[in-house]
């Protein structure tokens, strides 16, 4: 299962990359924006962790254009303001998840794992 | 009772009403307990006078006149000692003497050389003056005019710069001069007293005078320095809470790397991810190490904020400030608002910058709430942020420009006045506040749109040096 991690902090990717490669996913990280899109549409990923606040463009404002580009990517979306109103629109548009740092990553492991089963199962009934 | 008597019972006890209220409500500085003696000496005039309507024999209407006068003799010099006290003026001999004149006139007031008796009109009995009355009249008028007149004299023809009011008080100064002279209207009633039958209805005017007063004290809640202290401290306080959303983030970051970090262990060992036990000690010191860095950083956002939010106990206006220093620190202060709202910063600062004659963290506070502004300005769009700083002369000259929406045509004119907002949630005091400690500082600030849009600031402060002592200013903020 390929994981495409945004966060502009890398102390944060590298937490998250530590984590999930050693428990054999295939990791790749982003720092921003711009840099999410163009790399989510090579590597294909089949959830993306991503962060709210970034250099250059914010998460929000690419979930629509990820969505398109890649119709089955599941989005966990990992914030570090509680802001009610961003919560509702961002839920709106279609995202699997909404985490508000320091998010327990025992509980992303769990999503993400749901995740991996439910492709299994749809890849199974094809 | 006589329907005369009612309105100034009413307005005597409206007067002891405020009076208290005055008193009690947010904080007694000492305009406000001068104001309380002044209202009860009206409190005392209007309601013996009330009664002195009432009462059918002229020699206990007599006594009750008489006994007004307990407050009466007091208005002149509370008045006066009001006005001085709002100018921030404290002869204090003058005022001792004055206390002491109308102390005298007090004693007076009990002998028939004050009234003589009285005379009955058709609202009732009033006192008819005797030899010294006239002495009282002129003393009356004398210090009932001088507060307000002295007041004209501050807010009409003292050039801005020299006057130590500010914004604020000189528009309450408006109030204040308005009341008086509907109030004084009041003094009328002297002519009954010289057997004139003119119906003394001093109490009307006194009730609007009253009012206005008491509407100029509360309304800006300004009238006292500890309270100007107290909302430049609020303020810098809604200032910061500007800042929580890059806080928020900023803080929720290191959390999230420190639990993240310690889950990872706890979970390899649970699953049995390391081979051997050096393996685990390696990784666990190097996770560890990672721990402390982010718990330091975490600590050190903390540390900073709460250190600028302190509020300010000692001041020096007279330390040797490195503009550079300042400037560094308050970027560091904002820099998540500056990430949160993309803004690039530019610094030009002159190399060798001499160092300026202030405080050091009021210019830090000054900067601040400069900066703040204008990353806001320019919040989500993004924008460039340039500061510069040079020497020109004996002084340093500091320029903050952005590349937000500048101001609009009335919002300049209008700036540094206080409660004038243009952000969502703005108290309107942070140019106004800011303005204040620039010139308590000896400095000058002036604001202006750039010709292709947004705004530039300009601040200019002195230069350091033993050789060249600065006219020197006191004050709490």
């Amino acid at each position: 299962m390929k994981l495409l991690m945004a966060d502009d902090n890398p102390d944060v990717i590298e937490t998250l990359t530590n984590y999930f490669s050693a428990r054999r996913y295939e990791v790749q990280s982003v720092a921003d924006g711009l840099e999410c899109l163009s790399v989510a549409q090579d590597f294909k990923p089949d959830a993306i962790l991503l962060d709210i606040k970034m250099k250059r463009i914010d998460g929000d404002k690419i979930i629509m254009d990820l969505l398109t580009l890649l119709p089955n990517v599941k989005i966990l979306v990992i914030t570090g303001n509680q802001d009610q109103a961003l919560r509702d629109k961002i839920f709106k548009m279609g995202i699997d998840g909404y985490f508000e740092k320091p998010v327990s990553l025992l509980i992303l492991h769990q999503k993400i794992r749901e995740i991996e089963y439910s492709l299994k199962t749809s890849a199974e009934e094809k | 009772m006589n329907p005369y008597s009612i309105p100034p019972l009413i307005s005597g006890l409206l007067a002891l009403l405020l009076a208290t209220y005055m008193l009690f409500n947010k904080g007694a500085g000492t305009i406000r307990k001068i104001f309380f003696v002044f209202s009860l000496s009206i409190f005392v005039w209007l309601t013996s006078f009330s009664i002195g309507y009432s009462v059918y024999d002229p020699k206990w209407a007599l006594f009750w006149f008489r006994f007004a006068y307990l407050g009466v003799v007091f208005i002149p010099v509370t008045s006066f000692h009001f006005h001085l006290e709002f100018l921030q003026r404290r002869p204090v001999r003058l005022l001792v003497v004055l206390y002491a004149i109308s102390f005298i006139f007090l004693l007076l007031s009990w002998t028939n050389l004050f009234f003589y008796g009285v005379k009955r009109f058709f609202w009732g009995f009033y006192p008819q003056a005797s030899i010294i009355y006239p002495f009282y009249l002129i003393f009356f008028m004398v210090l009932v005019w001088a507060g307000p007149l002295l007041c004209i004299k501050e807010a009409f023809i003292k050039k801005r710069s020299e006057s130590n009011l500010s914004i604020i008080q000189l528009k309450q100064l408006r109030f204040v001069l308005a009341a008086f002279f509907v109030g004084n209207l009041g003094s009328a009633d002297f002519l009954a007293k010289f057997g004139i039958p003119c119906y003394p209805f001093g109490y009307a005017n006194m009730v609007i005078w009253f009012v206005v007063l008491a509407f100029a004290i509360n309304q800006y809640r300004l009238m006292n320095v500890e309270m100007a202290a107290e909302i430049a401290q609020s303020a810098k306080l809604a200032a910061l809470g500007m800042l929580t959303a890059g806080i928020n983030h900023e803080i929720r970051n290191p959390l999230y790397v420190i639990r993240g970090q310690a889950q990872t262990f706890l979970e390899n060992v649970k699953e049995g991810l390391y081979k051997s036990n050096d393996e685990a000690l390696k990784d666990a010191l190097r996770m560890m190490m990672k721990t402390d860095e982010q718990a330091e950083r975490a600590t050190d956002i903390i540390k900073k904020l709460s250190e600028f939010a302190r509020p300010q106990n000692e001041i020096n206006f007279k330390q040797s400030v490195n503009v550079l220093g300042c400037l560094d620190y308050v970027l560091e202060l904002i820099h998540f608002e500056i990430n949160l709202d993309k803004v690039v910063v530019k610094k030009n600062v002159f190399p060798d910058l001499p160092p300026i004659r202030a405080d050091q963290r009021q210019v830090e506070e000054i900067l601040f709430n400069l900066l703040l502004n204008a990353c806001q300005s320019m919040a989500l769009s993004g924008g460039v942020l340039i500061i510069s700083a040079w020497r020109k002369g004996q002084s340093v000259q500091i320029t903050v420009e952005d590349t937000g929406r500048g101001f609009s045509k009335e919002k300049l004119q209008h700036l540094f006045d206080p409660f004038v907002t243009t952000k969502v949630g703005g108290t309107g005091l942070g140019l106004y506040l800011t303005k204040q400690l620039v010139e308590k500082n000896n400095g000058k600030i002036k604001i202006e749109n750039q010709e292709d849009g947004g705004a530039r600031i300009y601040l200019e402060f002195s230069i350091f040096s033993e050789a060249n002592p600065i006219k020197q200013q006191e004050g709490i903020i």
